[in-house]
């Protein structure tokens, strides 16, 4: 049986690689990636904790197709920016999307 | 003892593919290792003895966002390189006919008993879950070699 600490530790690695090419990446789809990659350090932490707490239940599989659902979305919308911009020639760097901008 | 090395080997791949999103220049090979990523998370859930929800990432994640995110960047990419069309070609077939003797030869009944991961693999890969993975992959693989060659006759013919 694997440890719980090795999950967590592979969770938190994938997690920490994400966080920080959100933080240092500027292209936006690779941006999303990221976000895909936390996603799965996500799913790694709670796959771990409803192994080693209590027995995977009806709760559990709920909240996995909750994040199933929401990284899908995700994905989606990430087309559809990637199409657009795609086609209206809108650069993919982050930091000279002024329209977004407050 | 197995279980363990297993693991290891499945999340240094996790890693080294998620490395691999940020260091690769070319979008498509950054959606290639977030492929990688979300397989190597299906093969650790696996390991875990969570065939259910390994499926279910494979399914999810590899056989549809991944599909259409690998179709969506390759089709609006103008410079991309292809591949070695009849390599990739004889590996997908060889991978298969390997794939193929290997459920032929796997016994038809799974252990009982505590879930490690060779009794996972071979109770996975003996039932119909197993049948399933197999068809998901090459789902994913016909895809994205369907895409290649609509993207070479596509060059071709504008």
């Amino acid at each position: 049986m694997i440890p719980l600490v090795y999950l967590f530790a592979l969770a938190l690695a994938l997690f920490a690689i994400g966080l920080a090419g959100i933080a240092t990446e500027r292209h936006l789809v690779v941006m999303m990636l990221a976000v895909e990659l936390i996603f799965v350090a996500s799913i790694v932490a709670l796959i771990g904790f409803f192994l080693y707490n209590k027995p995977v239940n009806a709760d559990s599989i709920t909240m996995l197709i909750a994040i199933f659902a929401i990284a899908s979305a995700e994905i989606i919308a990430l087309i559809a920016f990637y199409v657009y911009m795609k086609h209206s020639r809108i650069d993919f760097d982050v930091s000279k999307l002024s329209k977004l901008r407050w | 003892m197995l279980d363990t090395y297993v693991f290891y080997a499945i999340a240094a791949a996790a890693v080294v593919s998620s490395i691999l999103i940020f260091v690769e220049r070319k979008l498509i090979h950054a959606v290639l290792a977030l492929t990688s990523v979300f397989i190597s998370s299906a093969l650790l859930f696996l390991l875990l003895g969570q065939t259910f929800i390994s499926m279910l990432v494979l399914i999810v994640f590899v056989g549809g966002l991944s599909t259409y995110l690998i179709v969506a960047v390759a089709t609006e990419e103008k410079n991309m390189k292809l591949i070695n069309l009849p390599m990739f070609i004889a590996v997908s077939i060889i991978l298969f006919a390997g794939l193929s003797v290997l459920i032929s030869y796997l016994p038809q009944n799974s252990q009982q008993g505590t879930p490690n991961f060779l009794s996972t693999a071979v109770s996975a890969f003996s039932s119909s879950a197993g049948t399933l993975y197999i068809v998901v992959i090459m789902m994913f693989a016909i895809t994205l070699a369907g895409t290649l060659i609509i993207k070479k006759f596509t060059r071709l013919i504008v």
